[in-house]
């Protein structure tokens, strides 16, 4: 199995929620909603890119839309390695954080 | 709500760095985020913040090779200009980026480079080159009188400054300038509010804010009807500062009284921030017709200066010679009693910024940072040498598949370039900290700036609003650009050209590096940047063993005192409240309590502290002996003297007595002379007895010399003793006085034991200058001690960057050897011929470096001899020191790669062929 980050990780994830439509904004959106991460531009398409040449992930050119200055999106979609891939490592952590869960709580402030 | 467009500069950089589809994605994704999420949540600034911070996180990506947004090779001839110096910026990036320990080094030495000379230079740009913080700063100037200087010879004038009625002809008679005020620095105590403080303030002439385009923050200035004698409502204007610290910075201030040695003044206007006063000093200024009407009719009471603005159409050469030609009228006007005439000049406020041995402190310090960098940039030229050399068959490589040599030699330039600016980067950061450094370091101006001539305030002004003004700005930010431009263009340019006139194949057929071939190209090239690196280097050392060898004769210099737990401090009594017979008293009663307490071993009162400059000096006269003429009587450093002043600091007394309790106003006048007076005045003779008429202090009728005491340096650690007489105090009595106190603890700890004692006399009195006796010994020096700290500092760096380019260069030339030295130790040479090979090769460039530094050293250090003490700028000692420590390091730094010559094993290197 070929290891991949957990920033990886969860874009695959996004991408599997968001469906076929998912692009930059979409995808950066879903993750900083749900995780309270803030991430950067540089770093979100460095790792789209690096899953697209690893082979997890598609993407094609979208229609130009007026709301962003009449430019096209790239659409991405998840490969079934990429899906494969992902589902193995949620696996491997749920495997690993199974009866651990008391002490796994997120301390909220 | 209005939505602004993403930042254009930032889309064309991304443009630049992505390809079509990337940039035309990427940037739509940003906008969309830009205009529907980040610009509503924060706000047209912050959102403009956000997109630069992504655009920026994106270039690193691809600057770093992570994001793959790859234009190919290919592509490059059809690409514009831009883009093939994107291409270049990024080939240049990774190629640093692999050699992470090089590059580190490079930087480092170029921001330290870069900073020492951003920071030297910003202190230059601050102190001569910014224009003054007045409005019209160019048509400023200063005018003066030129009195004849005695003290110096015939025909030899000092700068002086005005009397009222010279003022008043002079305005009179004048069309040069359109304004004109007189100003004078004065010191008041403010008495009313809270504690008593002695504020620095400035007596002004009507006109002088206007003149100065200087408007006050809040209220006004002076009105042109408060310049007239028959004004009587007493008004001051403020600082700033002293509106915060004072009242709180309530704009309620304007119509309040202040109290100014006990007479109440009404608050007419606040000035702005960092406003001081042509003194720079200043915290309140009155207006001048304030002052004791006596001034204003006597034409020989001369106490203001006087600043002036030329009108739009003057030119500063007609108003020199107008003014000169003043003159005439002048001492037609009021024709001086005794001797030559009196001159006047005028002189641009901007030429009296500074005092010539700062600005040419600063024009050293300049160079040896400068020579600092020029010796880094020879180490990363060298070392870019060696990196070429190492990478010779990748270009030979890419000359082959048809780069054009100019193509190799601009990428080179590329490298050499963002090394740069990285170190310039990275140089305005050590630039600034240094900055800041020097500031906490600074000691007390007024003891630091010493001044000539009666101009030494406005010029000691000048310095200080000049100080304020230091700080990185966009001037600072182009010239480390520049420099590191410069710098740039030393260290690439060699190594560029030489890795583009390779020869393509014998490189390409040529095995590894170690090959014989070519096992030593470069090292010509090489010695003579390190040669050149050593002559610098001795260069600074020289000039920093000149320093430290001043410094080292100005502490063993006899200071005639003994500073250690005196400290010294001035109480002035108002004349309204004190006359001289009531200050005398008062003084008095004060030194006694202060000696009646344990901690105090010894007090007394005088009227000038030791090396803080000369207070005053007058002429003599002998009784008996025929008065000499006019003009040529001798002149000697006149000081009041309490009694036990000599034993409070620890004056020795050499013959005679010393002054006592019974020298009072009543009894026979005395006095006590220094050993140089002595000496000078009575050549043979024995001096104790005789009579002496002293030009001050109502000693004109002569008194009688009782005692002989040591020399006493009063002016600075390095000018000789002259002449003082001492006068009793009680036999002159002065209000202004200035204490030594001398505990049986460190002087620091008396401070608010004698305040106390001050207060319970009179609880209006501020205490001035407090100071000990160390500290004003250690000020006396600061220039130069600081001059040669730097010095040293930057010959230190100076010495280290040339021993490691020594080292470099030793290093790799038996590197590239080895096969050379393993064959000739196979052949029968030990490794002590081994080492000796390798060091006397490396002896041979740096006796060049030696010889050609030595030569460069006898031309410049001449430039030093202003700030030298006892040593002359061509001292054979400290010549030949410090060639034969350049030497030795320099060999030192040899001896390294000599001995790994000797440990070179013949088998192996012959084998690994």
């Amino acid at each position: 199995m070929s290891y991949i980050g957990d920033f990886e990780q969860l874009i695959l994830l996004a991408l599997i929620r968001l469906g076929p439509e998912a692009y930059g904004v979409s995808i950066r959106q879903d993750i900083e909603a749900r995780t309270a991460l803030t991430i950067s531009a540089g770093a979100l398409y460095t790792a789209l890119n690096r899953l697209e040449n690893r082979g997890f992930v598609t993407s094609r050119l979208g229609e130009p839309t007026p709301m962003r200055g009449g430019k096209r999106k790239r659409l991405y979609s998840l490969r079934p390695a990429g899906e494969e891939s992902v589902a193995r490592a949620y696996e491997s952590l749920r495997q690993m954080a199974s009866g651990l869960g008391v002490r796994l709580r997120v301390q909220k402030s | 709500m209005t939505s602004a467009a993403p930042p254009s500069a930032a889309l064309w950089l991304l443009r630049l760095a992505l390809s079509k589809d990337d940039f035309e994605t990427i940037a739509g994704d940003l906008e969309e985020t830009f205009v529907a999420d980040v610009q509503p949540r924060l706000g047209a600034r912050r959102a403009r913040r956000w997109y630069w911070r992504q655009t920026a996180s994106i270039l690193v990506s691809v600057l770093t090779d992570r994001l793959h947004i790859a234009r190919d090779e290919s592509r490059v001839k059809g690409m514009g200009t831009m883009a093939a110096i994107w291409q270049d910026v990024r080939y240049a990036t990774r190629a640093l980026g692999k050699q992470p320990g090089f590059t580190g080094v490079a930087v480092l030495t170029l921001a330290l480079g870069i900073g020492a000379n951003v920071a030297i230079f910003s202190v230059l740009h601050a102190l001569l080159l910014k224009p003054l913080p007045y409005g019209n700063a160019a048509r400023l100037m200063l005018v003066h009188l030129l009195v004849p200087d005695r003290d110096a010879g015939a025909g030899v004038y000092r700068e002086g400054v005005w009397s009222y009625p010279k003022y008043a002809a002079f305005r009179d008679r004048q069309q040069a300038f359109d304004q004109m005020a007189l100003f004078g620095s004065r010191e008041w105590s403010l008495t009313d509010t809270g504690d008593p403080e002695r504020l620095r303030g400035e007596l002004v002439g009507a006109s002088f804010f206007s003149i100065l385009g200087a408007a006050p923050q809040i209220g006004r200035g002076f009105l042109p009807e408060e310049d007239l004698r028959s004004h009587t409502p007493r008004v001051a204007v403020i600082g700033h500062g002293l509106w915060l610290r004072r009242f709180g910075g309530d704009p309620a201030v304007l119509g309040k009284p202040i109290g100014i040695n006990k007479i109440p003044h009404t608050i007419v206007g606040v000035m702005r921030p960092g406003f001081r006063g042509l003194s720079g000093q200043a915290d309140i200024w009155i207006p001048l017709m304030t002052e004791a009407s006596g001034q204003f009719t006597n034409p020989w009471s001369h106490s203001y200066f006087l600043i002036a603005r030329l009108t739009p159409e003057g030119s500063i050469e007609s108003a020199v010679a107008e003014v000169r030609a003043f003159a005439s009228a002048m001492n037609e006007l009021f024709p001086p009693s005794t001797g030559p005439h009196w001159g006047v000049a005028a002189t641009p406020l901007e030429g009296e910024r500074t005092d010539p041995l700062v600005r040419r402190a600063l024009f050293v310090l300049l160079g040896a940072v400068g020579a600092v960098l020029l010796i880094g940039c020879a180490n990363l030229a060298s070392l870019m040498i060696a990196r070429t050399l190492a990478r010779r068959r990748e270009v030979a490589v890419r000359l082959a598949l048809g780069a054009s040599r100019l193509r190799i030699v601009r990428q080179h330039m590329t490298e050499a370039l963002l090394l740069s600016l990285l170190g310039a980067t990275g140089g305005l950061i050590v630039g600034w900290r240094l900055l800041r450094t020097a500031r906490a370091m600074m000691p007390d101006l007024n003891t630091v700036l010493r001044f000539d001539g009666i101009l030494g305030l406005t010029r000691a002004g000048l310095t200080r609003s000049g100080l304020d003004l230091i700080g990185l700005d966009f001037t600072a930010v182009v010239v480390a650009a520049a420099v590191a431009g410069v710098a740039a263009l030393l260290f690439g340019l060699a190594p560029a050209w030489q890795a583009a006139r390779h020869d393509l194949s014998s490189s390409i057929k040529a095995g590894g590096a170690g090959s014989l071939a070519h096992g030593s190209r470069g090292f010509g090239l090489r010695s003579v940047l390190v040669a050149c690196e050593i002559a610098l280097a001795l260069v600074l050392a020289v000039a920093s063993g000149l320093m430290i060898r001043t410094v080292d004769h100005l502490g063993r210099t006899t200071l005639g005192f003994d500073p250690r737990n005196v400290v010294s401090l001035r109480v002035a009594l108002p004349s309204a409240q004190y006359e001289p017979e009531q200050a005398s008293r008062f003084f008095e009663h004060l030194i006694e309590r202060m000696r009646s307490r344990g901690e105090i071993e010894n007090a007394a009162a005088g009227s000038c502290a030791p090396v803080s400059g000369r207070c005053s000096s007058t002429t003599v006269e002998f009784t008996g002996w025929p008065p000499a003429p006019r003009g040529t009587e001798p002149l000697v450093g006149v000081y009041w003297a309490s009694t036990r002043y000599f034993d409070t600091l620890g004056i020795t007394l050499v013959r005679g007595r010393l002054f006592t309790d019974h020298d009072r106003m009543a009894q026979p006048r005395v006095v006590v002379i220094n050993e140089a007076a002595a000496r000078v005045l009575w050549k043979n003779e024995d001096p104790i007895g005789r009579r002496i008429s002293v030009g001050q202090g109502g000693f004109h009728e002569g008194a009688e010399v009782v005692g002989i005491v040591r020399d006493v340096r009063y002016d600075s650690v390095e000018a000789e003793p002259i002449p003082d007489v001492y006068i009793p105090i009680l036999q002159s009595p002065q209000r202004s006085v200035l204490l030594f106190v001398r505990g049986r603890v460190p002087a620091t700890s008396l401070v608010p034991l004698i305040a106390r004692e001050v207060r319970s006399l009179d609880p209006d009195l501020p205490l001035i200058g407090v100071k000990t006796m160390e500290q004003r010994a250690q000020d006396a020096t600061w220039r130069t001690r600081s001059l040669a700290w730097l010095l040293s500092l930057f010959g230190t760096l100076a010495l280290l960057l040339a021993a490691i380019g020594v080292f470099g260069v030793m290093a790799q030339a038996v590197e590239q050897r080895t096969r050379e030295i393993g064959l000739r130790m196979a052949l029968g040479a030990t490794p002590r011929d081994i080492t000796r090979m390798v060091v006397s090769r490396a002896a041979r460039v740096s006796f060049a470096g030696v010889v050609g530094g030595f030569a460069l050293s006898v031309a410049t250090t001449t430039i030093l001899s202003a700030f030298l003490f006892e040593v002359e700028p061509d001292d054979p000692a400290t010549f030949w020191t410090v060639a034969a420590m350049v030497l030795a390091v320099a060999l030192l730094a040899s001896y390294l790669p000599a001995r790994r010559a000797a440990r070179v094993d013949p088998l192996t290197t012959m084998r690994a062929e």
